[in-house]
């Protein structure tokens, strides 16, 4: 058998939880959760694979990873199908010596440097599935063999006063990384990392086997082993991205990605030919706007039929809305179903729930009437709903940290 | 239902719709806003979960061949059967008005013969419906039928799709005692569906005495001939039915669609309608768009105002425009300010800015593919 060779492979971390997306992600892991109406989030990371040339990605996958399993399934949907490479799932799994769970971002791919060797890359990109961005990574793998990495991470400007939320590079005319810390106080530059790094394959391996030898280390790429490469001065650059990106880690910053792609100017074009951004397709026919729709600045997927108004949302497919309902600010998963006379206000419907007529969810009103259905908010109080639930009649749903406060208003509106 | 070979059968007659089937074979005519009308015959075997599946084809063959490529989208990208392309007996000739042509499966007997099932339903493509094959199957047994056809009761012909059809003419036990070119009743006319079910064993018979023959119209040389000789009954379908053979008829059948209980019944009633798949963001409604009464496909991008149409994927409406009655098919751009009323726009047109176009919903203005006007 020839032994196969290849320029550049990439590993995408997918096993994390996402555990401040809440109950979006109580049934599936953060890169499985739906977003854009018509895709998930490792979606993006995946096109960006595809159409940058890269034909082989192992996805290491460790928190409830049904549903990405089965999603990903051959990769053929983001045409990542090939003899030589393709897409390829990573669980954990149980050697001679034993099984272990991934301890960490590090310790995933230290257990898989086997599938890495089987395709002997020169260099290895480590991904992660939880981004919302158009990047060309040949550009990265340009620009790192360029300046003869070691590792090249990827960063990219954001605001001052955010850069606290991220890991944030100080770099030298050259380009080269002299400082890296994680989520700091008093940051010195504005340069996050994307959690994108490229790395030589050797020092890969060798940095990996040193981390997996280290019990102090937490086996993580950001806490421990970019710091100690930095200590020991290996070459390191930052790639600057000019673009957007978004990690969708929070209810909120969800909400917001989201609102993002309604603008009539779109920072992130999902339209744009030569850069598909591909999904599973589900062969739905073409929505239904009924004699009584209005529908302003959303994004409405294959198979909904609408009949009421709908304005600044997303609709994923199959979402059914009955007349004198209004929608505003919200994201409706597939295959919801809402009854007439509702009105949902910044809120997530979770897939396939249905809200019975006469029901106000989210928006003005502020908590939960009848205690039963567990609703969570952060600090731009978007409501969220629970998938496959049955919500009867008239049921009222706000957010639960405004019910303790608003304790006088809930009591008020408990009559309606 | 493993049991039942399919065929689709390459249609000959266009009828009127010569404007769209310039560049492209009936069977790939576009339908249902992002469909094309083989999608329906297709769907509906694989959907009673025939596995062994051929299409015929002859003339303007790409778009339909793009269109199906390996199967895959109809879960007949398979080891063994599947899908399989059966080129018709003339490659590209179909001057001859046959309905069903016999001398295009005589040519590939082989494959006939070969096959493993027992039984053969053969059908044309422009019979839009969402229709169960395997009742037609316990029918056609129970009615010990040697050849089982579907037909429609009192389809309320539009315009002029009443040319080319076939009426049947049944008695009792359903068994059809003649076939017409014209209906002998105004009232309670019973339209042929082109669906036709037999044994594998009948088919190849039907197919040797052709050739001996040289006759080779399923209806006309075999079945108006064989009414006594063979056990010919009739399935009634009930449920929607649009044929496709004129261009009125085109946009007032899509336009059928935007009757809920047509759209439901059409795309969900006995399975999913299944196509080929493309990577199309959701349809994106802009601020300003007014949108009502109308079906759009995934990748729209709409900020004018659209009444009563179909929107295929793709399909941008630019600020300050009206569509209204109109059929649009993927990638077609209208700009600014342009004014649409009874329209058919192929693929790929571009409406310049202000352009103003009147058609009519029966006798609608037809735009040829990629033009700009």
């Amino acid at each position: 058998m020839m032994p196969t060779t290849k320029e550049c492979i990439a590993m995408l971390l997918a096993g994390g939880q996402g555990s401040r997306l809440r109950v979006l992600t109580k049934n599936l892991a953060k890169p499985a959760v739906p977003f854009g109406g018509q895709y998930r989030i490792i979606d993006f990371s995946l096109s960006n694979c595809a159409n940058s040339g890269i034909d082989t990605v192992g996805v290491l996958t460790q928190y409830k990873p049904q549903i990405l399993n089965s999603y990903i399934g051959t990769g053929n949907s983001w045409d990542l199908f090939s003899h030589n490479g393709g897409v390829t799932i990573l669980p954990p799994y149980v050697g001679e010596d034993g099984g272990h769970w991934y301890r960490g971002t590090a310790h995933a791919v230290y257990q898989n440097l086997d599938f890495i060797d089987k395709y002997r890359p020169e260099h290895v990109l480590i991904l992660s599935g939880d981004h919302i961005y158009k990047m060309d990574y040949s550009q990265l793998i340009k620009y790192h063999k360029e300046k003869n990495a070691d590792i090249t991470i990827a960063v990219i400007e954001v605001p001052w006063d955010e850069a606290g939320r991220f890991g944030i590079m100080s770099i030298n005319e050259a380009g080269e990384i002299t400082e890296f810390e994680e989520k700091p106080r008093c940051p010195k530059s504005n340069l996050a990392s994307m959690g994108v790094y490229v790395f030589k394959t050797e020092v890969l391996k060798y940095n990996l086997a040193r981390d997996a030898a280290d019990p102090d280390s937490e086996n993580d790429f950001g806490k421990n082993v970019i710091p100690r490469m930095l200590k020991e001065k290996q070459r390191m650059f930052a790639y600057p991205f000019q673009g957007y990106w978004r990690d969708v880690g929070t209810i909120d910053s969800y909400w917001l990605a989201s609102m993002d792609i309604l603008d009539d100017q779109a920072p992130l074009d999902m339209f744009d030919p030569s850069w598909t951004i591909y999904s599973v397709v589900s062969p739905q026919p073409p929505h239904f706007l009924a004699g009584s729709a209005r529908v302003k600045k959303s994004m409405i997927s294959d198979g909904c039929h609408i009949c009421g108004e709908v304005e600044n949302s997303i609709l994923f497919p199959g979402v059914f809305v009955a007349r004198d309902t209004r929608i505003r600010d919200s994201i409706v998963m597939s295959g919801v179903r809402i009854e007439s006379n509702v009105l949902i206000e910044r809120a997530i419907i979770g897939e396939e729930t249905v809200v019975g007529e006469g029901s106000i969810i989210g928006g003005e009103f502020s908590g939960d009437e009848q205690g039963n259905y567990r609703s969570f908010a952060d600090d731009l109080r978007i409501t969220v709903v629970e998938e496959r639930l049955m919500l009867p009649p008239n049921t009222r749903i706000g957010v639960v940290l405004r019910m303790k406060r608003a304790e006088s208003k809930l009591s008020g509106v408990a009559g309606v | 239902m493993k049991d039942v070979l399919g065929i689709i059968h390459h249609v000959k007659n266009e009828g009127n719709l010569k404007e769209i089937t310039r560049q492209r074979c009936l069977a790939a005519v576009h339908f249902g806003g992002r469909y094309r009308l083989v999608d329906f015959a297709l769907s509906n075997m694989v959907n009673a979960g025939l596995r062994n599946i051929g299409v015929v084809t002859s003339t303007n063959l790409r778009s339909l061949l793009d269109h199906l490529g390996n199967g895959r989208e109809w879960g007949l990208d398979k080891k063994q059967e599947g899908l399989f392309i059966l080129p018709a007996a003339r490659a590209g000739e179909d001057s001859n008005r046959r309905i069903v042509d016999l001398e295009d499966l005589y040519a590939n007997l082989d494959y006939i013969k070969r096959s493993r099932q027992r039984f053969v339903v053969v059908s044309g493509s422009n019979m839009v419906c969402n229709l169960d094959l395997r009742r037609i199957f316990l029918f056609h047994q129970e009615m010990q039928a040697d050849l089982t056809l579907v037909y429609k009761e009192d389809y309320p012909f539009a315009g002029d799709d009443l040319e080319g059809n076939v009426f049947l003419e049944t008695g009792p036990g359903s068994r059809v005692l003649a076939v017409r070119s014209r209906p002998a009743v105004k009232k309670r006319h019973r339209v042929s569906m082109d669906i036709y079910l037999l044994s594998k064993e009948l088919l190849v018979q039907i197919l040797e005495y052709c050739a001996a023959i040289g006759k080779w119209d399923l209806v006309k040389d075999i079945i108006a001939g064989k009414t006594r000789d063979l056990r010919i009954c009739g399935y009634e379908h009930r449920g929607y039915l649009a044929i496709i053979n004129s261009l009125g008829g085109y946009l007032l059948h899509h336009l059928d669609l935007l009757n809920p209980e047509i759209w439901q019944e059409l795309f969900f009633r006995h399975g999913t309608i299944y196509t080929k798949l493309k990577d199309d963001p959701p349809a994106k409604y802009f601020e300003n768009s007014e949108v009502r009464n109308t079906l759009v496909a995934n990748g729209c991008q709409i900020e004018g105002k659209v009444e009563n149409s179909i929107l295929y994927r793709g399909v941008r409406v630019a600020k300050g425009a009206v569509v209204k009655n109109s059929v649009v098919m993927p990638r077609t751009e209208i700009e600014e300010d342009a004014v649409l009323d009874g329209v058919i726009l192929d693929k790929h047109v571009r409406i310049r800015k202000g352009t103003r176009l009147l058609g009519d919903k029966s006798r609608p203005l037809v735009v040829p593919k990629n033009a700009v006007v």
